[in-house]
């Protein structure tokens, strides 16, 4: 059975190129498009790895990664940040927050397979 | 004139409020973001404004010693407030520059996706031709097998000249005996010689005895005399059996010798056959490896290039949504601009009709909400400014 992994972005596009690139190496993919879907589909799925971006409308991804962090269920799952915030103080906020990873968007599909066969195999 | 001098007093700590705002505008953001900036200068200039203004409705109404207590800033130049406005037309510039980033993010993620689709249609293209090929290869197919039907008629003729050959030399030992056969025949023949030589003695020892008997002997004489002449038939007839008996195995001879050269010409031809159709079906397999080797190989630089092309993409796909929230900021700078232009407006239209009871509180508190609002609102740029190429983020695992 081929491992689940949420993807949480208000953009369209992302959501679409990190389904293509996970989709791609057999994962499957389900999708939210801001924090508060994202967290309602981890709490009804069970996903073994989480990719979210940062500013999304109603609740944003370090958000919604504190309230995850607060269920049983995804105390540590991996969750990893892709956004375009890039500076070090919000780097330090994700790991902060139980943030798994930190990467800037665009990000190449190489790298992300390589990053979640590291967090998931 | 005291409802005068509270004015003044009023004005000019409104005045020193902004410039000690715009200060700390520009004191309270070391990271001297563009927008911290600006909203500082905007403060600054708004504040001498201001002071330009009192000192032109006034006309020197306020005294220094009420300004110099409350002013520990240093002293400000008067501005006019053309150079405000050109501020904001700086401001514009800013967010012009930022527009002109948005579209050179569009047009890069836009050129490299065109370029990543033009290459993907060119392999389906090449895969499209590759499969004419796979076609041409079911050709391939009929002439391997031609090619093992082939081989296999051949076969069976290398195997029947083999036997051939084989029967070839049965026969030779077949004639063998035979020379062994005639060479028994022939001493039965000096046998049967030295018996007529022996008759034809008898005969003759028989016919003196006839002759020595006279009258008597004349009958014995006549079958003497037959005895001989049967003695002598025999000794031809056998002379002439020898002779055809060397005849015989001198054709013997020669059959053994053909069939023995027939023989071991058919083995040469036979295994040269089947060396040489071996080494016909090697090298009918070995090019067939080969071109499937070749096939193979193309099929997977055309997979690796395609797999290339589409990260490309992929990577180029994602400047929508970075343009998209640049696009957002820019229009979070324009309404902060409007906000603080809506707020200078009121306060200058204000200043303009100001009596001494100009609801100055009020307005300070506009400006100082407009300020602050501009300032909230553009402080932080979700995206760093060198994310607008082609290049991918970096990755940071916690």
């Amino acid at each position: 059975m081929s491992k689940t992994i949420l993807t949480v972005d208000d953009s369209v596009s992302i959501r679409q190129m990190v389904s293509f690139t996970l989709k791609s190496a057999g994962y499957s993919v389900v999708q939210a498009a801001d924090g508060e879907e994202g967290l309602a589909m981890a709490k009804a799925n069970p996903v073994q790895l989480i990719i979210t971006d940062q500013n999304m409308p109603k609740m944003d991804g370090l958000s919604m990664v504190k309230a995850l962090r607060a269920t049983s269920a995804h105390a540590r799952t991996p969750i990893l940040l892709l956004t375009t915030e890039s500076s070090d103080a919000m780097k330090a906020q994700g790991k902060a927050a139980g943030a798994t990873g930190w990467l800037v968007k665009p990000f190449d599909p190489n790298k992300l397979l390589d990053v979640v066969r590291r967090c998931i195999g | 004139m005291p409802e005068s001098r509270t004015g003044d007093v009023l004005l000019a700590v409104l005045s020193l409020l902004i410039a000690a705002v715009g200060v700390s505008a520009l004191l309270l953001v070391p990271d001297a973001l563009p927008a911290g900036t600006t909203v500082a200068l905007f403060a600054l200039l708004l504040a001498l404004a201001l002071v330009q203004a009192l000192r032109a409705s006034r006309a020197g109404a306020v005294p220094a010693a009420l300004v110099a207590p409350v002013a520990p800033a240093p002293a400000i130049d008067p501005v006019h407030p053309a150079e405000a406005f050109a501020e904001l037309a700086a401001q514009g510039r800013q967010a012009r520059g930022e527009l002109a980033q948005v579209q050179a993010t569009m047009r890069d993620a836009v050129t490299s996706l065109a370029a990543s689709f033009e290459a993907i249609a060119d392999h389906a293209h090449a895969t499209l031709e590759q499969q004419g090929v796979s076609d041409s290869a079911g050709d391939r197919i009929t002439h391997e097998r031609f090619a093992a039907e082939s081989s296999e008629i051949l076969r069976t003729l290398v195997g029947n000249v083999v036997s051939g050959g084989e029967r070839s030399a049965e026969m030779i030992a077949r004639m063998g005996s035979m020379r062994e056969q005639i060479g028994d025949v022939n001493r039965i023949l000096i046998e049967i010689e030295a018996i007529a030589s022996q008759t034809n003695l008898l005969a003759l020892n028989a016919a003196i005895e006839a002759a020595r008997a006279g009258d008597a002997g004349r009958g014995f004489a006549v079958v003497a005399d037959e005895v001989r002449a049967l003695s002598s038939r025999t000794q031809t007839f056998s002379r002439e059996i020898r002779q055809r008996s060397a005849e015989i195995e001198q054709t013997v001879d020669q059959a053994a010798r053909s069939s023995s050269e027939m023989a071991g010409h058919d083995r040469s031809l036979a295994e040269g056959s089947s060396a040489h159709l071996d080494g016909l079906l090697r090298m009918m397999a070995d090019l067939g490896d080969q071109r499937r080797a070749e096939a193979e190989e193309q099929a997977a630089a055309a997979q690796a290039q395609v797999a290339r092309t589409t990260d490309a993409a992929a990577i180029a796909m994602q400047f929508q949504d970075i343009a998209s929230q640049l696009i957002d900021h820019v229009h979070r700078r324009i309404d902060a601009a409007n906000g603080l232009l809506d707020a200078l407006q009121a306060l200058t239209g204000r200043l303009a009709a100001a009596g001494e009871d100009s609801p100055v509180d009020e307005l300070v508190t506009r400006v100082q909400r407009a300020v602050a609002q501009a300032r909230a609102a553009t402080a932080h740029c979700p995206v760093n400014s060198q994310v607008a190429s082609m290049t991918t983020g970096s990755v940071d695992l916690f």
